[in-house]
């Protein structure tokens, strides 16, 4: 049996249902949690980490109901959350002291894990910086280190990539994957790209439901036959086919002109395996109805 | 959680400036109004504290004759020793000066010797009182009457000092603001900053954070605010009593003039600490007002309008009735000066004690809504609060 069982959870804001019967279960690694806005990832995730509790379904953690767990659930979640600001006031080091108190930790450990996690997150020369003065991707650097101050075995990562320049998202998944070796890491995210070769499990969560839960490869596998290369000649052309198709890709063309791969059911100019991408499943599953494909 | 909550607040840079701040302001003030008081001639002040001195201490037939000699010698001659130049074998240099504070020596004295008279005669009326109302339907009056009968009983002054000053002291109240100013600024943040940052939902994913979080931001808020607050209240107290030299803190309150009807009966250096207490649970008021009104705001700025909006709406209960509320535990002499009787549910209360109970249930039900909000916002307010 899996480490972390989400089983049958439901979840309604008043009579909105947001969460229908949502599982899915998971073991150390990365998974990512793909959806687009308004999708449900967010409350899945404040279930989780124990902020809202589920109208139905429950969650396993080593075999345990988490809701028996109480307080004691803490002690086995870490969390950062979508864009967290913390206290500017704060030096980096400051602010992990804080963290490391209100999470229980005495002060030989967290000078410890201090010390460990500020240089697994390439934040050690910072440590006197004020939390204000910091860039979005060591505030992201930061807001990992202190989820992890607490050696969590989930760790939950509210579009920890968001907003960051490509050197900073490297840096970030880098370290996510590091610390994905013994601990189940929950990575919500839209930006697809990043988890294509970080994530061990991928699911998929449209309007609240069970899309799809499985590995990297066999997500691609699903997207194959569904998308298309085609040709636009001039800008005029592309912008049509933006309108009336799913793009997922545009790159120049051969022979002047733009290549453009898009969702669609035709049989010919298939998109091989070998170069469908998440970002292509994406656009496949959440992208909206084919038009040219019923034509 | 509490210790670093408080050693957070502590060494926030901004609130340790605006505590200063408010030191030097707070100084600056209290030193304008004394100034006043002392006047600017040092030999007039000197010859004041020296006569003053001569007289203090139990007030006996001896002194008492000569005070009245010198008020009456005073009387007589104000007006020819007017134009009298200066005179180094008087107290303040000028004949003129020794007489004005003969005079005013003189009217403290008697208001002092003459007190014991004046409280038996409250009590007589009250007595009255109670003879007359004591059949049927008269029962408030003659409760009301037994509270005034027993807050006058064996009322008497014994020792002399110069009372008239303490007055400086104790309408003094422009500490009061600013410290409700300081409390504003840092509590009007507390819940909402953590929302805003997106602190709440880290801080609730923790041990200690998920147990005692909001009950830890209170205390850690009331412990700030009440430090920061004694510590200005002290700087008053300090410096006006050197400033003065105020003595005579063993005597009762009513031997200051101003508080000849006075519903505390105890020596004036107990009133002054539970005035301080007063204050302080007026002031606790004022923080969990701004506490709530940031639990109410997902956002700082609409938890800043939230508390100004509050803060009119208590001044208004204040303009309304002033026994309602906390905003007259900070007025020491609209609490203390009389011996208000306030009808309650058809019973007489003392205004000060009346007061003291409103307050008490408004900050008990203010504690009580905050924890509501904050540990079940989520049912009551929707769960996007997280």
């Amino acid at each position: 049996m899996s480490e972390l069982l989400v089983e049958n959870i439901s979840f309604a804001y008043g009579k909105k249902k947001v969460l229908d019967n949502v599982s899915f279960e998971a073991d150390n690694g990365v998974i990512a949690l793909l959806g687009p806005n308004g999708a449900g990832k967010s409350t899945l995730i404040n279930i989780i980490v124990g902020l809202f509790t589920p109208d139905e379904g429950r969650i396993l953690l080593g075999n345990e109901d988490i809701s028996k767990l109480g307080r004691n659930y803490y002690d086995f979640i870490g969390y950062m959350p979508q864009s967290p600001r913390f206290y500017n006031d704060y030096t980096v080091y400051e602010f992990l002291w804080y963290m490391a108190k209100i999470k229980g930790l005495d002060s030989k450990k967290t000078k410890e894990r201090i010390e460990e996690f500020l240089e697994l997150v390439n934040l050690s020369d910072a440590r006197k910086k004020k939390v204000g003065a910091l860039s979005g991707g060591m505030r992201q650097r930061l807001g990992i280190a202190q989820s992890m101050l607490n050696n969590p075995k989930i760790l939950v990562l509210d579009e920890p990539t968001a907003g960051l320049d490509p050197i900073e998202r490297m840096r970030l998944k880098n370290t996510i994957t590091k610390i994905a070796a013994d601990r189940i890491v929950i990575m919500a995210t839209h930006i697809v790209s990043d988890v294509e070769n970080m994530a061990n499990m991928v699911f998929m969560i449209k309007e609240g439901k069970n899309l799809m839960y499985d590995t990297p490869k066999a997500v691609l596998e699903s997207a194959y036959g569904h998308i298309v290369y085609v040709e636009a000649e001039s800008v005029e052309e592309l912008r049509r086919l933006e309108r009336e198709q799913t793009v997922t890709t545009v790159s120049n063309g051969d022979g002047g002109g733009y290549r453009v791969k898009i969702v669609s059911d035709c049989k010919e100019n298939v998109v091989p395996r070998s170069d469908i991408t998440l970002e292509d499943v994406f656009a496949y599953y959440f992208g909206g109805e084919c038009v040219y494909a019923k034509d | 959680m509490l210790r670093i909550e408080i050693k957070k607040a502590f060494s926030n840079k901004m609130y340790i400036s605006l505590l200063v701040i408010a030191l030097v302001i707070n100084a600056f003030y209290n030193y304008r109004n004394i100034r006043g008081t002392i006047g600017h001639e040092k030999e007039d002040r000197q010859g004041k504290l020296k006569i003053y001195e001569e007289y203090s201490g139990v007030i006996t037939q001896n002194k008492a004759d000569e005070v009245t000699r010198l008020n009456n010698e005073a009387v007589e001659n104000e007006m020819a020793v007017s134009g009298l130049p200066y005179n180094p074998d008087t107290y303040t240099g000028y004949k003129y000066g020794d007489y004005q504070i003969y005079m005013e020596l003189y009217e403290q004295m008697k208001y002092m010797v003459e007190y014991k008279s004046f409280a038996e005669e409250m009590c007589g009326i009250a007595e009255q009182n109670i003879q007359r109302f004591g059949g049927e339907n008269g029962e408030y009056t003659v409760t009301k009457n037994e509270i005034i009968r027993d807050t006058f009983e064996g009322r008497r002054v014994n020792g002399f000092s110069n009372m008239i000053e303490f007055d400086e002291l104790f309408s003094y109240n422009f500490s009061s603001l600013l410290i409700i100013f300081i409390a504003f600024v840092m509590c009007i943040d507390a819940f909402s900053g953590d929302r805003e940052t997106k602190m709440l939902a880290v801080i609730l994913t923790t041990k200690e954070g998920y147990e005692k979080r909001t009950a830890v931001k209170i205390i850690s808020r009331t412990i700030v605010v009440w430090t920061f607050a004694l510590l200005l209240y002290l700087q008053e107290t300090i410096y006006t009593v050197m400033a003065l030299h105020l003595s005579g803190f063993g005597n009762k309150l009513y031997a200051i003039e101003t508080f000849q009807y006075t519903s505390f009966g105890g020596p004036i250096w107990l009133f002054m600490i539970i005035n301080t207490l007063c204050k302080l649970l007026g002031m606790l008021g004022f923080i969990l007002l701004f506490l709530l009104a940031s639990s109410l705001g997902k956002r700082i700025l609409s938890s800043c309008i939230y508390g100004i909006i509050a803060f009119i709406g208590i001044v208004g209960l204040y303009v309304f009735n002033s026994y309602i509320g906390f905003v007259r535990l900070l007025d020491t002499e609209l609490n203390f000066k009389q011996t208000d009787i306030i009808d309650f549910m058809g019973r007489p209360y003392k205004g000060v004690y009346a007061n003291i109970v409103f307050a008490s249930v408004l900050c008990v039900a203010m504690f009580a809504l905050i924890m509501l909000i904050e540990t079940k916002g989520k049912k009551l307010f929707g769960r996007e609060r997280v």
